[in-house]
């Protein structure tokens, strides 16, 4: 190393101790107040001036914790990334992804140019080219055609992706993979409150006494936010933490409690918390009176999203079976707990934040649970006051601000609005300026029955996908049951699967025609994340070779099919539907490449008309510039007299809410569950029972096999095992097995297991006693590794109400696999 | 290789946190910076290759004197090229697909 290198290494180093430092002192001092913290070296400036080094700011690309980066670029090439000592999620803290997510522009095998399936391989095609074979198939066949893609869509994009498929194809088949992963909260949310996603915030994090994770590994899965808890603590606050889970994991290593419950059976758990309520008398009077009404299902085999209404007499002697005992015997959780849970619930001095994420929503009775742990806090009145909050995480970036609030689900419109009310399509066709009637009031399919209806033969009854356009996403490793799902399309020989993407995937490789994509801040994006916060970021480094932007690609096949002249792509006046004009009022033709990033902003056009739609459901969003001078803001964002925006931390409560109805002082209430079911501004406690699953452990396969994820991964694996810290970290998938399992079945650490299901199978190496340990009868597998599809082994029941489906359980067999060759 | 700012949160177990931070002084790769607060203590982590970095943050991960790290910044060389990865590009597209320079 030269001694200028030597140098250069060494003021890095001074860099990074006293960005560290800083940010030690900085999360210290923001929940202590301490005013005597040692001076800073002034030398620092945030972020750090390094040579050639041009700042901007980005939110991580990864989970939906939203973590705010500060992204270092030196000639059109990422070299820093910091955590953002300003933003207000992670006040300068990342994780270990956020650490290499600079990185994950950089790994080997981008795709940088369209290639179309040939009958000899792949041929490398011109975006002219990709672009009319896309919109000649479209446009012969436009009701059989699909987009899938999830909540790594920026905003924008999942809106020109609705724009495109529901106002200018007349068709709903559109849904994301957030369907196979908070679907659930989302019809929990709506069957309790009326309208979707979380009234809390991270806030809560900070003041909550008790916090409890539901099926929710936070130290791994969203490690920024478990670092709120563990700061808190390395202070020498007293934060109780419970984690009710079905295997130990990192999480479990810093709860005071532990409750391994299971599988399925946290829907008893929550009845039995709920019966200690009533039984000690202990529930919130007050709170319940004003503020809540009941609904029960009447056929829980056959539940609905709004159920019928209830009394609180009837749901007393419907929980009054969930005593202690009775609840240690379905979970296995021991009634003490449950007492320790119903009197923690029942105190009013202490604040309690629960957290969930997948284990509540792929979860056969997701919607149901969703309900009744949103029910545990209402009925305990442990709602709406900084640190009481039921608050579900989001494992993608955007699944809150692209799939839940853009709304690019199969039944859904932008804002909250259904495709099967006539007055909210109309709502679009004026936004839109289509003509009335145009578009369909059938809702789409939903992610199963998409990938089922493309996976059966198009002269087959329940055949009639053809064509699937797949953006920001994996299917084909992600999707259950992949052997029903996702592989009979390699015989399907005349349907078509279109796969935008930034690397080969699992999906890539069925595809017909391959799309190299843009990514993170090779492009303009916005995200919102877990707690309703919209960010912005620029471009910052253009991407590789022939890599364009998903929003371009669709503006362009749809201007494609304008040219080709098909009426969709034309509003009522005859107007191209993303017609987008310049200061001067010109239209700019942003379907040619070397105008998307020219005149005009086409991120800021589309959010301006998308943030139209945000005002039914009181999920306002601000002017695009706001965003660009804050990080991120918090919906509803209300412009306040003085003309400045204000965000909103706690919706639903009177001291923050601006849309809490006042009382008859003309004061705020306290509460106010505007978007109520039953129209009165309550909010509604539900009632279900403890039903077996449908998938049990039996003789033949006497395991419970649940799937998840690991800290060093993300997602399918897809960019974070082209990191190479992060691939050698965890190379390949695993099976977690408890050791007296593992001796049982003579099955040795690392050895070969193994893992049988009704559905199909697989062999994985054995690790015993690892970061995660499954009790007896159970086994654990990670679902990032593209060359190890545990989604062979999976079922793909859904839960009735949001159609999410259970990757979280299902039964399988386990055994050795002989390595000797003889 | 990167060049990283990290802040570890220690045990609350004194002798678990004592014996992690002996380690760390030992280790030529992490400088030890000035505690914030009873248990947060900011390092810097200067690795040679990937499979150092591996092993370091493994390492640091792992320790049960270690409740937690945090990272704050992460220094790439700009020099360095897009290293190889562990990651298969899948069979039937080798040698077809365009990949970046
Ligand atoms: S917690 Fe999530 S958003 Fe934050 S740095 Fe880690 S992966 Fe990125």
């Amino acid at each position: 190393m030269s001694l200028m290198q030597l140098d250069r290494r060494n003021f890095l180093k001074s860099v990074a101790m006293a960005t560290a430092t800083a940010a030690a002192h900085e999360t210290f001092a923001a929940t202590t107040n301490d005013v005597s913290l040692p001076q800073l070296d002034p030398k620092v400036t945030d972020p750090p001036a390094i040579d050639g080094v041009v700042w901007d700011k980005a939110p991580c690309r990864f989970c939906g914790t939203g973590c705010h980066v500060m992204v270092g670029v030196k000639n059109n090439r990422v070299v820093a990334v910091t955590g953002d000592r300003h933003a207000a999620v992670n006040k300068g803290l990342l994780c270990v992804k956020g650490y290499h997510v600079g990185s994950i522009l950089y790994g080997q095998g981008r795709l940088t140019q369209p290639l179309l399936k040939t009958d000899t391989g792949y041929k490398a095609i011109s975006w002219e080219e990709a672009i009319k074979v896309i919109a000649k198939r479209i446009i012969k066949r436009p009701k059989t055609f699909a987009i899938y893609g999830s909540g790594q869509w920026t905003i924008p994009e999942g809106y020109a992706c609705q724009k495109f498929i529901k106002g200018g194809l007349a068709n709903n088949h559109i849904d994301p993979n957030a369907r196979l992963c908070m679907a659930s909260a989302v019809t929990g949310f709506i069957g309790t409150y009326g309208v979707d996603e979380p009234a809390g915030c991270y806030d809560d994090l900070d003041a909550a006494n008790v916090i409890i994770t539901w099926g929710n590994n936070p130290a791994e899965m969203h490690p920024v936010l478990f670092s709120r808890f563990i700061d808190r603590r390395s202070r020498g606050e007293k934060v109780t933490l419970i984690d009710i889970g079905t295997r130990r994991t990192r999480t479990t290593e810093q709860a005071d409690h532990y409750l391994c419950f299971n599988p399925h059976s946290d829907l008893a758990i929550a009845n039995g918390i709920m019966q200690q309520l009533i039984e000690n008398d202990t529930f919130d009077k007050k709170f319940v009176e004003q503020h809540c009404n009941f609904r029960y299902q009447v056929d829980p085999k056959k539940p609905g999203l709004k159920g019928a209404p209830s009394t609180f007499e009837a749901f007393k002697k419907a929980v009054a079976e969930y005593t202690p005992e009775r609840v240690e015997e379905i979970s296995g959780v021991p009634a003490d707990k449950i007492r320790m849970l119903g009197k923690l619930f029942g105190r009013r001095d202490i604040r309690i934040t629960s957290l969930w994420c997948m284990g509540m929503n792929q979860h056969s009775a997701g919607t149901m649970i969703n309900n009744l742990v949103h029910s545990v806090h209402l009925l305990s009145g442990h709602f709406g006051r900084p640190g009481d909050a039921p608050t579900s995480l989001t494992g993608q970036p955007s699944a809150c601000g692209t799939a839940r609030e853009v709304g690019t689900l199969a039944h859904a419109l932008p804002g909250g609005r259904l495709v099967k009310l006539k007055a909210h399509r109309q709502h679009c066709e004026d936004i839109w300026n289509l003509p009335r009637g145009r578009m369909n009031p059938k809702p789409g399919y939903h992610t199963v029955k998409m990938w089922e209806a493309f996976c059966t033969p198009t002269d087959q009854p329940g055949g009639d996908i053809d064509t699937i356009w797949v953006q920001v996403t994996n299917p084909g490793q992600t999707l259950p049951n992949l052997h029903k799902l996702f592989d009979p399309k390699a015989n399907l020989k005349d349907k078509f699967l279109i796969v935008s993407d930034v690397y080969p995937t699992a999906t890539t490789q069925l595809a017909d025609l391959i799309l190299p994509a843009a990514l993170w801040v090779e492009k303009n994006g916005m995200f919102g994340n877990s707690e309703r916060r919209t960010q912005q970021w620029f471009r910052q480094v253009t991407p590789p070779g022939q890599a364009r932007d998903d929003c371009w690609q669709v503006i362009a096949v749809a201007r494609a099919m304008f040219d080709m002249g098909h009426e969709g792509m034309r509003d009522k006046d005859g107007k191209f539907i993303f017609e987008t004009k310049d200061d001067q009022g010109s239209e700019v033709p942003i379907w040619e490449w070397e105008n998307y990033y020219g005149k005009v902003n086409v991120d800021e056009a589309l959010f301006e008309e998308y943030r139209k739609f945000t005002r039914l459901k009181h999920k306002d969003l601000a002017p695009y510039s706001e965003y660009v001078k804050a990080h991120g803001l918090r919906w509803p964002v209300v412009q306040q007299p003085d003309g400045s925006w204000r965000e909103t931390g706690f919706r639903f409560s009177g001291f923050d809410d601006p849309y809490v109805g006042k009382d008859a002082s003309g004061k705020p209430k306290e509460f106010d569950f505007y978007h109520s079911t039953t129209k009165d501004g309550r909010a509604q406690i539900w009632h279900y029972p403890y039903l077996d699953p449908p998938e049990m452990p039996d003789a033949t396969y006497p395991f419970w096999l649940c799937t998840g994820r690991v800290l060093e991964h993300w997602h399918s694996g897809t960019m974070t095992r082209r990191v190479p810290q992060l691939a050698r970290a965890v190379p390949r998938a695993y099976v977690e097995i408890n050791p007296d399992d593992a001796k049982a079945a003579g099955i040795a650490q690392g050895s070969p297991v193994k893992i049988e299901s009704r559905r199909g199978s697989i062999v994985l190496p054995a690790r015993i006693n690892g970061r995660g340990q499954p009790p007896r009868g159970s086994i654990f597998v990670p679902f990032f590794d593209e060359t190890k599809l545990i989604n062979n082994v999976t079922l793909d029941v859904t839960c009735p109400i949001s159609k999410e489906p259970d990757y979280k359980k299902c039964a399988v067999s386990i055994m050795p696999v002989s390595t000797s060759k003889g | 290789m990167p060049i990283s700012g990290l802040i570890l949160t220690l045990s609350s177990n004194s002798e678990a946190a004592q014996t992690a931070l002996d380690k760390c002084h030992a280790d030529p790769q992490v400088q030890v910076g000035e505690f914030v607060g009873p248990r947060r203590c900011p390092i810097t982590l200067d690795t040679n290759n990937p499979e150092e970095d591996k092993v370091s943050w493994q390492r640091l991960q792992d320790d049960p004197g270690i409740d937690f790290v945090d990272v704050v910044c992460v220094y790439f060389d700009e020099d360095e090229k897009a290293e190889d990865s562990t990651v298969q590009v899948p069979a039937s597209h080798s040698g077809t697909m365009a990949l970046a320079d």
